[in-house]
């Protein structure tokens, strides 16, 4: 293993170096290690840096690697800036009035890798509280707002108990909202709103998709 | 043309802090070529925010209120450090549209050592019910989304 070490600092031979001197002396500064090696074998087990860089693979053998709580965004295209999954309670909204969702069947699950949101769920209408208008599902994080139309994003959804037949079903995200709408697709290729009008007070959906983040 | 441009998104914090974010665009004739946000950052003294934007002014003036202060501290979970323990906090981030997306932290702790950690996300869009949100949530959601709100912040 070598070691370089930046700001100022010098590898010397003759002197003895401890584990507790050389974390001292790396900690918080730039370190390259260009030769496969481990951290915590004949080096301190654990150390803070500002950047460490390898030039060849880095192997997290037995660990994990974690992110910070909140995002820490990057505007580098190479780099991973955040990470986070969890729950999700959407809402289901008409362009005025919206769905009461039965409690036991309310959430999504979610991953979030950079930019790039996973969600996947069921939802199950318990009752409609005047919903009027196109159907709308509130996501996770709001969608980005890219150039040439590229946030637009198509979701799988499936509609059960509606009441009737809605052809080709499927959730649409266009950035920069926080919404996702639900349209159907005709076997003569026209594409509408799902409305009210095309459910009933009582119907169930299923939904899995991926999109862009704004963040 | 290129020109540049620093937007700012507001969020609170657990301990109940505003938390502000620069957001420096650049744009090309008007469009968005380039985004990058910076740090967040915190009032030192709550009570001289001359430098921040209305919308800082308005968080504030709606979580420092004696009533939210003493409500929040009502909420707030104290870990003893004894046995199984589950803590509940919330943090916060407002969206471009008003909305507010609130995120729900349930930590468990055995004698005080963290053992596990999840996250629960909604939002609370202009006109939702906010009886089961959050003491800071709902203050913030009152503040920026009702029209009563809103007179105060104009007329502070």
């Amino acid at each position: 293993m070598s070691i370089i070490i930046t700001r100022g600092y010098s590898w010397g031979s003759t002197e003895l170096v401890t584990n507790t001197k050389l974390h001292t002396l790396i900690d918080s500064a730039t370190v390259d290690m260009s030769a496969p090696s481990a951290i915590g074998g004949t080096t301190p087990a654990a150390g803070a840096f500002t950047t460490l860089t390898a030039t060849g693979l880095l192997t997290l053998t037995s660990g994990q690697l974690a992110f910070p709580a909140s995002q820490s965004a990057s505007a580098d295209p190479n780099t991973i800036d955040d990470y986070e999954e969890g729950y999700f309670t959407p809402t289901i909204t008409g362009d005025s009035g919206n769905y009461v969702l039965a409690t036991s069947a309310d959430t999504f699950y979610y991953i979030k890798i950079s930019k790039m949101v996973f969600f996947q769920g069921y939802l199950a209408v318990a009752s409609d509280n005047s919903a009027s208008g196109d159907i709308k599902i509130s996501i996770p994080f709001a969608a980005a707002n890219l150039s040439d139309k590229a946030d637009i994003t198509i979701v799988n959804a499936c509609i059960v108990d509606g009441g009737g037949t809605i052809p080709n079903p499927y959730g649409l995200i266009l950035g920069p909202t926080s919404v996702m709408c639900l349209r159907k697709l005709t076997d003569a290729g026209v594409e509408t709103y799902i409305t009210d009008s095309d459910v009933d007070a009582v119907w169930t959906i299923r939904v899995s998709g991926s999109y862009v983040a704004a963040n | 043309m290129l020109t540049k441009q620093i937007k700012l998104k507001h969020g609170v914090s657990e301990l109940g802090n505003l938390q502000v974010y620069p957001i420096t665009e650049v744009l090309e004739d008007g469009k968005v070529i380039s985004s990058t946000r910076g740090n967040p950052y915190t009032p030192k003294d709550v009570n001289n925010m001359e430098s921040f934007d209305q919308k800082s002014k308005d968080i504030v003036s709606a979580i420092t209120t004696k009533g939210v202060k003493d409500a929040f501290k009502l909420e707030e979970q104290k870990k003893t450090g004894q046995g199984i323990e589950k803590i509940i906090t919330y943090d916060r981030t407002m969206g471009d549209s008003g909305a507010i997306s609130v995120r729900k932290i349930t930590r468990i702790f055995d004698n005080g050592k963290e053992i596990s950690k999840k996250y629960h996300r909604s939002w609370i869009e202009p006109g939702n019910n906010t009886d089961n949100a959050d003491v800071i949530s709902k203050a913030i959601a009152i503040k920026l989304h009702t029209a009563e709100g809103k007179i105060e912040a104009e007329i502070a």
